[in-house]
């Protein structure tokens, strides 16, 4: 054959092999872009043929980032609205049965179990079981599971096994702050406190920023493990981020086993005062539309106080 | 949101200010909501990315307490059982601190 045949021939073989090879990523391009259409998807409000965009967008996304909200919102649209508790089961069922996605699973587990804590308790442990021996790419759903169980105050050695792993499973600090959280609050209601303190300190120093109910925790391990001093240091540090009643609370009986006067009283809020100054940062000023139309300033620094309750409806 | 709505009429009298803002994005689904709850309070749109570039919003409810020198005095993430007497502690306390 003529060379200029020949180039032609090797050019269409190497593409073909490039396509054989590579074809996941060369597939066609998805119908549409995937976050404009989950977000169009999210603004339907009839639940049926939400469900029914969902199913096809699960399908025209087969690797899709989203998957697992998809999931999540047809949980919703499921339970929440339509109220129809046996479709979902069977949903949930068959979604784990066939799916590959870790995070679309755990959140299926996730929905089952919460179904089961409300109204069987007893049978919500046997999720619990159940994913220790499906393994799950994903430490939260262990993590909630685990923590939940051990909240109620039962079942705490499985909830420890489920946080051992949702430990094990950890990616990020995030998660691993989380997850040693959740074993440093079963280890406490196992009684076993110095564990407990272990997890709890290493975990409140994973959380990028002071995290009230981790320090709750350990400040009760503190407590019970007869060390007042770290306990009353660890209290202070939750009455520096707000004025929890249970903090407050905790530090006035302290104060007054420990005789403290009205002045040392006076001193330790003038302590924290200035503590929570040291770490609060500037309130922004900003100009923004009410649902009305109408436009509502806001400049700090007025001399008034102001709560910013910042939302999302539900 | 209820509990704001109470939070507002107990201390309108004092000059506190409570501003919901919602973040989300979505305003047709805030605009049934306040509608179907009957807010009074206003409720500010910030559609910008505004709160969570200013404010380290991330998750929500965000509930940030500003004093009268203008500092996020403090800062709630979540908002459960006993948070607004939390709240009114903190506004009784900093209305304490601005006539001292």
């Amino acid at each position: 054959m003529k060379s200029s045949l020949w180039i032609l021939v090797i050019v269409i073989a190497a593409g073909v092999v490039v396509g054989v090879v590579f074809k996941d990523r060369m597939r066609p391009a998805p119908p549409g872009n995937e976050q404009a259409e989950f977000k169009e998807i999210g603004e339907i409000t009839d639940s049926e043929a939400k469900i029914d965009k969902l199913e096809r967008f699960l399908s025209d996304y087969p690797k899709g980032d989203l998957r697992s909200r998809a999931y999540s919102t047809i949980a919703k649209e499921m339970l929440d609205a339509i109220k129809d508790t046996t479709r979902f089961v069977g949903f949930a069922r068959q979604t784990i049965e066939k799916e590959t996605d870790p995070e679309s699973k755990a959140m299926m587990y996730y929905r089952l179990y919460n179904l089961k804590a409300e109204a069987k308790p007893e049978e919500a442990a046997l999720i619990g079981t159940e994913i220790l021996k499906v393994p799950i790419d994903a430490a939260w759903v262990y993590n909630y599971i685990g923590y939940d169980l051990a909240e109620r105050g039962r079942d705490l050695d499985l909830a420890m096994d489920l946080c051992q792993r949702s430990v094990e499973l950890s990616k990020t600090r995030e998660d691993s702050a989380m997850c040693l959280d959740s074993r440093g609050f079963i280890y406490y209601k196992k009684g076993m406190y110095q564990e407990a303190i272990a997890d709890l300190a290493k975990s409140v120093n994973l959380f990028g920023e002071p995290f009230e109910n981790g320090l709750k925790h350990l400040a009760e391990a503190y407590l019970k493990a007869g060390d007042g001093a770290n306990s009353f240091a660890t209290y202070r540090s939750i009455l520096v981020m707000g004025e929890y009643d249970y903090a407050r609370s905790a530090v006035d009986s302290m104060m007054t086993a420990q005789r403290y006067s009205p002045k040392k009283r006076q001193q330790f809020d003038d302590g924290l005062w200035q503590d929570r100054s040291a770490v609060a940062a500037p309130a922004v000023a900003f100009s923004m539309p009410t649902l009305a139309g109408e436009t509502v300033v806001f400049e700090p620094a007025k001399g008034g106080i102001v709560v910013l309750n910042f939302m999302s409806p539900t | 949101m209820p509990h704001l709505d109470a939070l507002n009429s107990k201390y309108a009298a004092d000059g506190v200010q409570v501003l919901a803002i919602d973040v989300s994005g979505r305003k047709e689904l805030t605009q049934k909501m306040a509608a179907d709850a009957s807010y009074r309070a206003p409720v500010l749109i910030d559609d910008k990315g505004f709160s969570r570039k200013e404010y380290k919003v991330t998750a929500t409810p965000t509930t940030c307490v500003v004093d009268p020198s203008g500092k996020v005095i403090f800062r709630h993430v979540g908002y459960g059982p006993g948070m607004e007497k939390v709240l009114e502690k903190e506004i009784d306390l900093l209305l304490a601190r601005k006539t001292a």
